[in-house]
């Protein structure tokens, strides 16, 4: 039976700033810096303990211009590292690392194999089983092309894996470089899609099985849940893969209802329970809270409450640290009354999804002679939560 | 459209009023009355009734009834939402007690009545449906920005609380960021924002130098490894010089050599030659002494072989000759055979002659004839024996007969004495009785005994009994004579019964009585009987026992057992007798029986004598004996035979054997002897010999053969080492040996020179010095000055080598640095969260900025839109109010007031109008508000006496235009009756009602 084990891992994105967190004890800030190393170095463990064949890395192993020597010296380690067990590489660049970068370029030893612009097969040999893998490394940052196309299914090999950095036609939540269809995907008759680019970890299709691994580390709060890489074996009969989990720091939301919640030790208290349940996994975390049905006579703000939890936070092997605290409240109601209080309010409230007034605002800053190169343009989305929340704020003000 | 009509007041205690109400069927309501009768009163009370009693740090007044009136009242309206309802308001907390009731039966507070009015507070009220004087004339001081906060203020909102939001938020906004300012959280963290992008700045380009530091180690190390292989080379050269100085010496002596050797290239000479030839010349010499030695030899043996010719001709019969003389020992044998048989015969002879005696036979011939076969022999056995038996047998019936007879006389004589001791018959039977009576005594006595023992028992039983008998009498008799008595004592007492019983008793008593007296009387007759007849018996015994004495009895006995003795003798005698004379008779029978077969034997023995050619006597008494003797002699006279005929066979041999012997020494020998030992001996002798010459003769030419073999050998040898020696001095090119011998000379000492060219050679072999070398070498001219040269070229180069060492030091550790990467990473992730902190932050404050900006534009928006709306129909009252006067009012942009525009279209500010006119664009502006900015409200209008300054013209025309207001409910208080004149009877209540007014 001719079988081939991989590793397929994606998004490294090694190196790259844990940020958006303040107030971290350094003992936290410095095992986020570590964490995407020591998740891919988890990663190649797992490579040799499982005695698998290769490796697939499906771009975006450096978060761009970013990309230190450190992180290509230590990426280079890992390699050799695989070199010294006789376990081969098959990398691409995805559009975080385009071949165009002006980054220092580093020599790697001779079990990894990087793609080139071009979609291009490459054949692996293991006895006498052959092994094709077809891809192409992001020459420049953007690639809108449908380099889909231009995957061409070799008429030798046992086994055929496509290496994809690309967007599903469809999701428009992310940039979408190189985009395909699931049509596509099965078109193209390969045992296995090793997909990239997406951070969150998802199988597209189970025949044939294309998968994005998901980044290997969370780096925000988007970011969430168990992250790692997927274990990969074909044997002609089926293909397995199963996913494992390296990622040394979880980010993680959680909610806490606080129905019937008195006083701010009870709240204390509940906040406490919670983080107890948390450390029950064994794995350190970063928590952001939301509290529902807060309805307490005291009261604490979440900024306050959210300093003496994360005073509480102690150095251990697996620390829980809770970044944000929010209260769920109900602004609805507030915003209806005030709408039949006045006309003016109603204007008010029909201005709020008038984005203009929102840039208008913020004028002052983000066009900022020094400032607005620090700031990066708000998009949409985010200018509609700012108007959302303007809105909650006045309604906080006014009602 | 439904309007909020008031319907009705009622009016408990408010001010002076007190128990008085009105019904408001009309749109329009005006109450007319002089000064202080009590129109502000209605108008607060209206005011009261739906917004509560003015507190009391209200400026307004409270009207509370100076009597001891009740506070408060009720009002009747029919709203546009909910219909009718009816407010009552009473004294109680500040601004009173309501209480509403609608139609469809509701009941409600404040909050209810807050919701018909739907949420239109006093304020607003009065800043927009009720106007007095006082308010008209304060228009000259609205500025335009103020108006828009009028409008708000008089509006909806409440300027309070927008004002309050704006300044909020625009603190906020400060705390966060000031575009100009340094202190806010943003601009302080812009601050360190561009001093971490320096910094990264600075740490990128250490990046990227990073390029180059690797291109320059490459580049260092490169020259390092040339400068090692360079100074490899040069040690190595330094070494090869140092070689070149130590070998010098040598190479020359070499070239020396190889000069000499040069004279000797014409020397031709064999290797070794000279040992060689000393060698081959002590062969040669050698081989032929050898050969010379082989011949003198050889002619010995030639010489000595004359001696050794052996006799062929004997040789030729040796054979014959040796198998006869082989036979010489077996003669003498032969001939001690020959006496030992002669003795022998003459031992037979002697034999058979004693045989001849015993048998007493002299015919030999009679005795050859007769018969000796088995079969005779045991004929002649079985009779011999039979006879001897028959003998025996004669003699054991000899002794038979003598023992038989004289046994049987013995016994006849015994007989006849023991029958004459017998007693006779009669005598014996009288004893035998005497002797049997005597034997029944002791029986007798016994039973005399017994029989006396008896008598003595029965006679004491007998008297028992008697005893026994007595006494029962006497008892029988004593119970008789008591049944008696109780019998008597019966009769007597008449108790017959008793009697009778007692009489029956006494009767069986009686009868038992009786019968054992009876019954023993019996038994002592049979007890007497018994006695009697015991004592007879014992007196018949000792009868007996008196006959006959002991002593009688013992003779008696004595003589029958002796009789007894004698008695039993006899008969055993008589059968004794009898079996003897049997016995006797069997020995008679016996003799006949032998008699016969004597005879029977004697006829066999005769017979066989007949055949045996014997005499009867003989045969009769010794037949196998004689068989036996016969049988011997026949047996030596066939041995003499056999003897005899070996002796002659022998004494046959004796002579052929001699005659051959004879024959062989004729022949060999010229001296003639009979004696065969001599001769023999001689034969043997000779054989030997010539048998002996023969070997020596054959050893001596085999010697001779090896000789001759030996003489080629050593001549083949020496031709070889002619040969050699004319090679080596064909080589040598020698004629001769004095030649040869020099030019040997001459090669030693070319070889000596080769020898130490090699020596050196070697020496110069186990150098390293590369040989291909020397010649560049041996130019050099001063290899110890270029040695110093290159010295210092050497330590040139080290010193360079360290520094270049220390370059690349400093490389690596700058590489080092970078790669491990602390600094930048750690620039650029404090940079990246900087700038996300500052983003963040940004956003926050942009939270501020946006809330502000939607309340400013909001707040621009509705005096944009609303305010020229506003204004527009404002203008339209106006120039309605001035007949045309005045086309347009244009709020100031800055300052206070408007600017008027006149028919004329010349502009006024409002102060520069006259009071009328200002008075009416006051109330324009504010019926316009009511119609435009707060039309869905329907309040109804309440004015209080503000037309003081309007002429009748203009009067006319404010009525006119209020009266086309069907929207709202008109009420007026006046007191002036032109005014009221205006209004039909049943809109104007006229003040005060005389009723109603009452302590005023």
């Amino acid at each position: 039976m001719k079988e081939v084990s991989f590793i397929h891992c994606a998004d490294l994105h090694l190196d790259s700033p844990i940020i958006g967190l303040r107030n971290l004890p350094s003992f936290i800030a410095d095992r986020l810096k570590e964490s995407t190393f020591a998740s891919f170095s988890a990663i190649i463990d797992q490579a040799i303990a499982c005695k698998v064949d290769f490796i697939i890395i499906a771009g975006d192993i450096f978060d761009g211009e970013d990309r230190s020597i450190r992180a290509q010296i230590r990426f280079r380690k890992e390699m050799e590292r695989l070199h010294a067990h006789h376990i081969a590489a098959f990398i691409i660049h995805g559009n975080h690392d385009h071949l165009k970068g002006s980054w220092t370029k580093i020599e790697f030893p001779k079990n990894v194999y990087i793609f080139p612009k071009e979609v291009t097969a490459k054949a692996f040999y293991k006895g006498e089983m052959m092994v094709q893998l077809y891809g192409f490394s992001y020459e420049m940052r953007h690639v809108y092309e449908r380099k889909i196309e231009d995957y061409e299914k070799e008429k030798t090999g046992d086994y055929h894996i496509g290496i994809l950095h690309g967007n599903l036609e469809g999701t428009s939540e992310h940039s979408a470089y190189a985009p395909f269809s699931l049509q596509d995907l099965a078109a193209k008759k390969m045992d296995y899609w090793a997909l990239g680019h997406i951070h969150k970890r998802a199988i597209l299709t189970e025949n044939p099985l294309a998968v994005y691994p998901g980044n290997i580390q969370g780096r925000h709060k988007k970011e969430i849940g168990e992250k790692g890489a997927y274990l990969v074996q074909l044997n002609g009969m089926e293909t397995k893969a199963e996913f494992f989990s390296t990622a040394p720091i979880v980010w993680k939301s959680v909610q806490v209802n606080a129905k019937g919640i008195q006083t701010v030790d009870e709240l204390m208290l509940l906040m406490n329970r919670m983080i107890e349940e948390e450390k029950k996994t064994r794995i350190s975390c970063i928590l952001f809270v939301e509290i529902d049905q807060l309805m307490m006579e005291e009261t604490i703000a979440a900024g306050e409450l959210l300093e003496i939890l994360q005073q509480e936070a102690v150095e251990e092997a697996e620390f829980i640290w809770v970044a944000s605290i929010k209260y769920q409240e109900n602004k609805e109601w507030a915003k209806e009354n005030l709408v039949e209080e006045s006309a003016f309010y109603k204007e008010l409230f029909a201005n709020a999804s008038e984005l203009s007034i929102v840039e208008k605002a913020l004028e002052p800053l983000y066009s900022h002679p020094a400032a607005h190169r620090y700031l990066a343009e708000l998009t949409e989305k985010e200018k509609k939560e700012l108007a959302i929340e303007a809105e909650d704020l006045l309604i906080k003000l006014l009602y | 459209m439904k309007k909020l009509h008031i319907q009705s007041i009622t009016i408990y205690g408010y001010g002076k009023l007190e128990n008085i109400s009105w019904n408001f069927n009309q749109s329009a309501q005006v109450f007319y009355g002089e000064n202080e009768a009590g129109k502000t009163t209605i108008m607060s009370f209206i005011h009261s009734m739906l917004f509560g009693f003015p507190s009391k740090q209200h400026t307004e007044l409270r009207y509370e009834p100076k009597t001891q009136y009740k506070y408060g009242g009720q009002l009747i309206a029919c709203f546009p939402m909910h219909g009718k309802a009816v407010i009552e308001r009473v004294r109680g907390k500040a601004s009173g007690d309501v209480t509403v009731v609608l139609e469809n039966g509701r009941r409600g507070q404040e909050e209810l009545l807050a919701e018909l009015l739907q949420g239109i507070d006093r304020q607003l009220y009065q800043s927009i449906f009720s106007f007095n004087l006082f308010g008209l004339q304060n228009v000259q001081q609205l500025k335009g920005a103020e108006l828009g906060r009028f409008l708000f203020s008089t509006g909806a909102v409440g300027s309070d609380r927008l004002l309050h939001a704006e300044q909020e938020l625009q603190k906020e906004m400060e705390l966060r960021f000031r575009p100009g300012g340094k202190k806010p959280q943003l601009n302080k963290k812009l601050a360190q924002l561009k001093e971490q992008y320096q910094l990264l700045k600075i740490a990128e380009k250490k990046n990227r130098a990073y390029e180059q530091l690797l291109n320059e180690r490459k580049r260092i190390e490169n020259q390092l490894k040339k400068a090692e292989i360079e100074k490899g080379n040069f040690q190595k050269e330094t070494y090869t010089l140092q070689e070149w100085i130590r070998w010098q010496p040598l190479v020359k002596e070499k070239e020396n050599i190889e000069r000499q050797l040069a004279n000797y290239n014409e020397l031709a000479f064999p290797i070794d030659g000279l040992i060689r030839w000393e060698k081959v010349k002590d062969k040669l010499l050698s081989m032929e002494s050898a050969i010379k030695n082989i011949e003198t030899k050889m002619a010995k043996i030639q010489e000595s072989q004359g001696q050794w010719q052996p006799n062929d001709r004997l040789l030729n019969k040796e054979k014959e000759i040796s198998e006869v003389l082989e036979q010489f020992p077996l003669v003498d044998q032969w001939i001690s055979r020959q006496t030992l048989i002669e003795n022998q015969i003459n031992a037979v002879d002697q034999e058979i002659m004693e045989l001849k005696g015993k048998l007493h036979a002299t015919e030999e011939d009679a005795l050859i004839k007769s018969n000796t076969s088995m079969l005779l022999k045991e004929q002649c056995k079985d009779a011999s024996i039979k006879k001897r038996k028959l003998m025996e047998q004669k003699r054991e019936l000899d002794h038979q007969y003598h023992k038989e007879q004289t046994a049987l006389t013995s016994l006849e004589e015994q007989t006849a004495l023991l029958k004459n001791k017998l007693l006779s018959r009669e005598k014996r039977l009288g004893l035998e009785t005497k002797a049997n009576a005597f034997s029944l005594h002791a029986f007798w006595h016994e039973q005399m005994d017994f029989l006396k023992k008896e008598e003595l028992e029965v006679k004491q039983q007998g008297n028992d009994y008697e005893k026994k008998q007595s006494q029962e009498m006497l008892q029988g008799g004593i119970l008789l004579i008591f049944l008696m008595m109780a019998l008597a004592w019966g009769f007597w007492n008449q108790e017959f019964l008793f009697a009778a019983i007692g009489a029956a008793a006494s009767i069986i008593a009686a009868f038992f009585l009786f019968r054992s007296i009876q019954q023993a009387r019996r038994e002592q007759e049979r007890w007497k009987k018994r006695l009697e007849e015991v004592i007879q018996n014992r007196r018949m015994l000792e009868e007996k026992l008196n006959a006959g004495t002991e002593s009688e009895i013992a003779y008696i006995v004595e003589k029958l057992q002796e009789d007894d003795n004698n008695k039993e003798q006899y008969n055993r005698c008589k059968i004794k007798l009898e079996q003897q004379n049997d016995q006797y008779e069997k020995v008679l029978r016996g003799f006949e029986k032998w008699e016969y077969e004597h005879h029977e034997n004697t006829k066999r023995l005769l017979k066989l004598a007949n055949e045996l050619h014997i005499s009867k006597e003989f045969a009769n008494s010794f037949i196998y004996d004689a068989f036996l003797l016969i049988e011997e002699w026949k047996k030596k006279k066939w041995e003499k035979d056999k003897l005899s005929e070996e002796w002659n066979a022998l004494e046959e041999n004796i002579k052929l054997f001699r005659k051959k012997i004879c024959l062989f020494y004729k022949r060999f020998f010229a001296d003639q002897t009979e004696n065969l030992q001599t001769m023999c001996f001689h034969l043997k002798q000779l054989i030997k010999e010539e048998q002996e010459k023969s070997v020596r003769y054959r050893e001596n030419m085999a010697k001779l053969e090896e000789c001759k073999k030996e003489r080629e050998g050593h001549q083949e040898a020496l031709q070889v080492y002619l040969k050699e020696k004319e090679q080596l001095f064909t080589q040598a090119k020698a004629e001769n040996e004095e030649e040869f011998r020099k030019n040997g000379h001459k090669a030693e000492e070319r070889d000596s020179y080769k020898e130490k060219l090699s020596t050196v050679s070697i020496q110069l072999e186990r150098s390293f010095f590369p040989k291909e070398r020397i010649v560049g070498y041996k130019k050099i001219e001063n290899p110890a000055a270029e040695l110093e040269k290159i010295a210092q070229y050497l330590q040139g180069l080290s010193k360079k080598q360290k520094k270049w060492l220390e370059e690349l030091a400093a490389i690596n550790f700058e590489i080092e640095k970078l790669e491990t990467g602390g600094t930048y990473t750690e620039i650029l992730h404090a940079y990246k969260q900087l700038k996300i902190e500052f983003e963040e932050d940004g956003k926050e404050w942009g939270k501020y900025a946006a809330a502000k900006q939607l309340l400013a534009h909001t707040v621009k928006q509705y005096k944009n839109q609303h305010l020229p709306k506003m204004l527009k129909k404002a203008e339209e009252y106006f120039a309605f109010l001035t007949e045309g006067n005045y086309i347009h009012i244009i709020p100031k942009d800055k300052g206070a007031g408007f600017l008027v525009e006149s028919k004329e279209h010349l502009f006024f500010e409002a102060n520069e109008l006259s009071q009328g006119t200002t008075e009416q664009l006051y109330a324009a502006i504010r019926l316009a508000l009511v119609q435009t900015f707060y039309a869905k409200y329907k309040m109804p209008i309440m004015i209080d006496d503000s037309f003081v300054n309007f002429d009748r013209k203009r009067t006319g025309r404010v009525m006119a235009l209020l009266k086309s207001f069907q929207q709202n409910q008109l009420l007026l208080f006046t007191c002036h009756p032109h005014i009221a004149a205006y209004f039909s009877k049943e809109e104007v209540f006229a003040f005060p009602q005389q009723s109603n007014i009452s302590g005023q």
